[in-house]
Protein backbone atom coordinates (compact mmCIF):
# COMPACT_ATOMS: atom_id res chain seq x y z
CA UNK A 1 0.00 0.00 0.00
CA UNK A 2 1.69 3.02 -1.27
CA UNK A 3 2.08 6.48 1.17
CA UNK A 4 -0.14 4.98 4.23
CA UNK A 5 2.94 5.17 6.75
CA UNK A 6 1.79 7.36 8.91
CA UNK A 7 4.05 10.02 10.17
CA UNK A 8 3.64 8.73 13.35
CA UNK A 9 4.65 5.36 12.75
CA UNK A 10 7.36 6.74 10.82
CA UNK A 11 8.81 8.77 13.40
CA UNK A 12 8.73 5.80 16.01
CA UNK A 13 10.77 3.68 13.09
CA UNK A 14 13.76 6.06 13.19
CA UNK A 15 13.04 6.61 16.64
CA UNK A 16 14.49 3.13 17.06
CA UNK A 17 17.15 3.09 14.90
CA UNK A 18 19.96 3.57 16.80
CA UNK A 19 18.62 0.73 19.29
CA UNK A 20 18.37 -1.53 16.67
CA UNK A 21 21.98 -0.74 15.41
CA UNK A 22 23.34 -1.69 18.49
CA UNK A 23 21.35 -4.37 19.00
CA UNK A 24 23.24 -5.48 15.50
CA UNK A 25 26.54 -4.44 16.17
CA UNK A 26 26.44 -6.47 20.12
CA UNK A 27 24.99 -9.40 18.10
CA UNK A 28 27.27 -10.35 15.28
CA UNK A 29 29.65 -7.84 16.43
CA UNK A 30 30.44 -6.45 13.41
CA UNK A 31 29.58 -3.23 12.52
CA UNK A 32 29.35 -3.26 7.98
CA UNK A 33 27.36 -6.52 8.62
CA UNK A 34 24.97 -5.08 11.19
CA UNK A 35 24.15 -2.25 9.37
CA UNK A 36 23.38 -4.66 6.81
CA UNK A 37 21.23 -6.51 9.29
CA UNK A 38 19.71 -2.98 10.00
CA UNK A 39 18.77 -2.25 6.73
CA UNK A 40 17.25 -5.76 5.37
CA UNK A 41 15.14 -4.88 8.90
CA UNK A 42 14.25 -1.39 7.86
CA UNK A 43 13.25 -2.95 4.75
CA UNK A 44 11.27 -6.08 5.98
CA UNK A 45 9.23 -3.79 8.34
CA UNK A 46 8.39 -1.16 6.19
CA UNK A 47 6.76 -3.31 3.92
CA UNK A 48 4.99 -5.35 6.62
CA UNK A 49 3.93 -2.49 8.12
CA UNK A 50 0.64 -3.56 7.59
CA UNK A 51 1.24 -6.57 9.78
CA UNK A 52 1.94 -4.92 12.60
CA UNK A 53 -0.55 -3.16 15.39
CA UNK A 54 0.02 -0.05 16.11
CA UNK A 55 0.15 0.96 20.15
CA UNK A 56 1.87 -2.53 20.56
CA UNK A 57 5.52 -3.17 20.83
CA UNK A 58 7.47 -1.78 17.89
CA UNK A 59 10.54 -2.12 19.45
CA UNK A 60 9.96 -6.00 20.29
CA UNK A 61 8.96 -6.14 16.71
CA UNK A 62 11.44 -4.43 14.96
CA UNK A 63 14.13 -6.60 17.11
CA UNK A 64 12.48 -9.81 16.81
CA UNK A 65 12.61 -9.42 12.78
CA UNK A 66 16.41 -8.09 13.24
CA UNK A 67 17.53 -11.50 15.20
CA UNK A 68 15.44 -13.94 12.87
CA UNK A 69 17.16 -12.06 10.06
CA UNK A 70 20.30 -12.77 11.66
CA UNK A 71 19.80 -16.26 12.58
CA UNK A 72 18.31 -17.60 9.23
CA UNK A 73 21.23 -15.67 7.27
CA UNK A 74 24.03 -17.21 9.97
CA UNK A 75 22.57 -20.82 9.09
CA UNK A 76 23.35 -20.11 5.46
CA UNK A 77 26.82 -19.07 5.83
CA UNK A 78 27.33 -21.06 8.77
CA UNK A 79 30.85 -22.26 7.48
CA UNK A 80 32.12 -18.61 6.36
CA UNK A 81 31.28 -17.39 9.75
CA UNK A 82 32.60 -19.92 12.11
CA UNK A 83 36.21 -19.02 10.07
CA UNK A 84 35.97 -15.76 10.75
CA UNK A 85 34.98 -16.25 14.26
CA UNK A 86 37.99 -18.72 14.95
CA UNK A 87 40.66 -15.93 13.60
CA UNK A 88 38.82 -13.11 15.56
CA UNK A 89 38.92 -15.26 18.75
CA UNK A 90 42.51 -15.72 18.47
CA UNK A 91 43.04 -11.56 18.33
CA UNK A 92 41.87 -12.01 22.16
CA UNK A 93 45.02 -10.26 22.97
CA UNK A 94 45.72 -9.86 26.75
CA UNK A 95 44.82 -12.09 29.50
CA UNK A 96 42.84 -9.98 31.54
CA UNK A 97 43.14 -12.94 34.73
CA UNK A 98 46.50 -11.42 34.98
CA UNK A 99 45.25 -7.87 34.83
CA UNK A 100 42.03 -8.13 37.63
CA UNK A 101 40.10 -6.06 35.08
CA UNK A 102 39.10 -6.41 31.62
CA UNK A 103 38.82 -3.52 28.91
CA UNK A 104 36.08 -3.00 26.74
CA UNK A 105 38.15 -4.89 23.86
CA UNK A 106 38.36 -8.07 25.66
CA UNK A 107 34.66 -7.83 26.89
CA UNK A 108 33.95 -7.31 23.12
CA UNK A 109 35.68 -10.40 22.10
CA UNK A 110 34.12 -12.51 25.13
CA UNK A 111 30.95 -11.62 24.55
CA UNK A 112 31.10 -12.57 20.49
CA UNK A 113 32.68 -15.44 21.74
CA UNK A 114 29.38 -17.12 23.43
CA UNK A 115 27.00 -19.10 21.79
CA UNK A 116 24.43 -17.55 19.70
CA UNK A 117 21.22 -18.01 21.70
CA UNK A 118 23.56 -17.07 24.69
CA UNK A 119 25.05 -13.92 23.40
CA UNK A 120 20.96 -13.00 22.29
CA UNK A 121 19.50 -13.34 25.84
CA UNK A 122 22.16 -11.08 27.51
CA UNK A 123 21.73 -8.53 25.35
CA UNK A 124 17.78 -8.58 25.27
CA UNK A 125 17.99 -8.45 28.93
CA UNK A 126 21.21 -6.93 29.78
CA UNK A 127 21.58 -4.13 27.58
CA UNK A 128 18.41 -3.43 25.24
CA UNK A 129 16.14 -3.30 28.77
CA UNK A 130 13.51 -5.84 27.70
CA UNK A 131 12.19 -8.03 30.49
CA UNK A 132 12.37 -11.89 30.58
CA UNK A 133 9.15 -12.30 28.80
CA UNK A 134 9.56 -9.97 26.28
CA UNK A 135 12.83 -11.59 25.65
CA UNK A 136 11.23 -14.90 25.41
CA UNK A 137 8.57 -13.44 23.02
CA UNK A 138 11.59 -11.87 20.47
CA UNK A 139 13.81 -15.43 20.62
CA UNK A 140 10.33 -17.24 20.39
CA UNK A 141 11.37 -19.58 23.32
CA UNK A 142 9.99 -20.01 27.00
CA UNK A 143 11.20 -17.72 29.55
CA UNK A 144 12.98 -20.34 31.39
CA UNK A 145 14.84 -20.69 28.67
CA UNK A 146 15.87 -17.32 27.90
CA UNK A 147 16.87 -16.89 32.21
CA UNK A 148 19.03 -20.27 31.62
CA UNK A 149 20.67 -18.78 28.41
CA UNK A 150 21.38 -15.37 30.74
CA UNK A 151 22.88 -17.33 34.01
CA UNK A 152 25.04 -19.89 31.41
CA UNK A 153 26.44 -16.51 29.52
CA UNK A 154 27.30 -14.51 32.57
CA UNK A 155 28.89 -17.49 33.77
CA UNK A 156 31.19 -18.35 30.55
CA UNK A 157 31.84 -14.64 30.57
CA UNK A 158 33.20 -14.41 33.95
CA UNK A 159 35.13 -18.07 33.02
CA UNK A 160 36.60 -16.17 30.00
CA UNK A 161 37.61 -12.94 31.62
CA UNK A 162 38.36 -14.45 34.43
CA UNK A 163 36.55 -12.38 36.48
CA UNK A 164 36.24 -13.93 40.43
CA UNK A 165 34.50 -12.07 43.28
CA UNK A 166 37.50 -11.72 45.46
CA UNK A 167 39.46 -9.99 43.00
CA UNK A 168 36.97 -7.32 41.55
CA UNK A 169 36.12 -6.69 45.17
CA UNK A 170 39.80 -6.12 45.67
CA UNK A 171 39.95 -3.95 42.44
CA UNK A 172 37.10 -1.79 43.32
CA UNK A 173 38.55 -1.36 46.31
CA UNK A 174 42.05 -0.22 44.82
CA UNK A 175 40.65 1.72 42.64
CA UNK A 176 38.42 3.82 45.23
CA UNK A 177 40.93 4.43 47.67
CA UNK B 1 18.48 -3.47 34.43
CA UNK B 2 15.13 -4.52 35.88
CA UNK B 3 15.26 -7.58 37.69
CA UNK B 4 11.77 -8.34 36.82
CA UNK B 5 10.33 -11.09 38.74
CA UNK B 6 7.74 -11.96 36.39
CA UNK B 7 3.93 -11.33 36.19
CA UNK B 8 2.54 -14.44 34.99
CA UNK B 9 1.48 -14.65 31.71
CA UNK B 10 0.54 -17.35 29.20
CA UNK B 11 2.65 -17.38 25.99
CA UNK B 12 0.79 -15.88 23.90
CA UNK B 13 0.43 -16.77 19.92
CA UNK B 14 2.14 -13.29 18.15
CA UNK B 15 1.75 -12.33 14.58
CA UNK B 16 3.78 -13.62 11.77
CA UNK B 17 6.31 -12.35 11.03
CA UNK B 18 8.06 -10.87 7.94
CA UNK B 19 9.78 -13.82 5.80
CA UNK B 20 8.08 -16.25 8.74
CA UNK B 21 6.18 -19.03 8.21
CA UNK B 22 4.25 -20.25 11.49
CA UNK B 23 3.53 -23.13 10.62
CA UNK B 24 7.57 -23.91 9.83
CA UNK B 25 9.08 -23.19 13.37
CA UNK B 26 12.50 -22.49 12.52
CA UNK B 27 12.94 -20.09 15.26
CA UNK B 28 11.35 -21.73 18.13
CA UNK B 29 12.17 -24.27 19.85
CA UNK B 30 10.70 -26.83 22.19
CA UNK B 31 9.43 -25.73 26.26
CA UNK B 32 10.36 -26.19 29.04
CA UNK B 33 12.92 -25.84 30.56
CA UNK B 34 14.19 -26.49 34.30
CA UNK B 35 17.32 -24.49 35.19
CA UNK B 36 19.83 -26.52 37.18
CA UNK B 37 21.98 -25.45 39.99
CA UNK B 38 24.91 -25.01 37.94
CA UNK B 39 23.44 -22.58 36.28
CA UNK B 40 22.41 -20.63 38.83
CA UNK B 41 23.03 -17.01 39.25
CA UNK B 42 26.77 -15.58 40.34
CA UNK B 43 27.03 -13.20 42.92
CA UNK B 44 25.08 -9.77 42.55
CA UNK B 45 28.53 -8.08 42.59
CA UNK B 46 29.84 -10.08 39.22
CA UNK B 47 26.83 -9.62 37.58
CA UNK B 48 26.63 -6.11 38.46
CA UNK B 49 29.73 -5.78 36.92
CA UNK B 50 29.03 -7.64 33.61
CA UNK B 51 26.06 -5.62 33.48
CA UNK B 52 27.81 -2.52 33.39
CA UNK B 53 30.55 -3.68 30.61
CA UNK B 54 27.66 -5.01 28.41
CA UNK B 55 25.46 -1.97 28.64
CA UNK B 56 28.62 0.43 27.86
CA UNK B 57 29.28 -1.24 24.92
CA UNK B 58 25.33 -1.51 23.72
CA UNK B 59 25.27 2.46 24.49
CA UNK B 60 28.34 3.19 22.56
CA UNK B 61 27.00 2.15 19.13
CA UNK B 62 23.61 3.15 20.40
CA UNK B 63 24.81 7.05 20.94
CA UNK B 64 26.19 6.82 17.33
CA UNK B 65 24.71 8.94 14.44
CA UNK B 66 22.63 6.57 12.00
CA UNK B 67 24.77 5.86 9.48
CA UNK B 68 23.51 7.86 6.08
CA UNK B 69 23.23 4.63 4.04
CA UNK B 70 20.17 3.63 6.63
CA UNK B 71 18.61 7.52 6.62
CA UNK B 72 19.22 7.18 2.86
CA UNK B 73 16.90 3.87 2.74
CA UNK B 74 14.93 5.40 4.56
CA UNK B 75 14.01 8.57 2.68
CA UNK B 76 14.03 6.09 -0.82
CA UNK B 77 11.55 3.98 1.22
CA UNK B 78 9.41 6.92 2.24
CA UNK B 79 9.31 8.03 -1.58
CA UNK B 80 8.59 4.46 -3.29
CA UNK B 81 6.34 3.33 -0.65
CA UNK B 82 9.06 0.35 -0.16
CA UNK B 83 8.62 -2.91 -2.69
Amino acid sequence: VQGSVSASLREALVGEMTNLRAFAVSLCGDRERADDLVQETLFKAWNHLDSFREGTNLKAWLFTILRNTYFSDRRKRRREIEDADGSYAANLSTHPEQHGHMDMQDFRAALKRLPDDQREALILVGAAGFSYEEAAEISCCAVGTIKSRVNRARNRLSEMLGLEEGRLVANNLIKSA
Amino acid sequence: MAVEQSKKKGRRRRAALPGEDMNQSNFCEAEPFVVPESEAGMSPNLQAHIGRHLRAAFDEVAREPIPDRLLQLLKDLDRSGGK
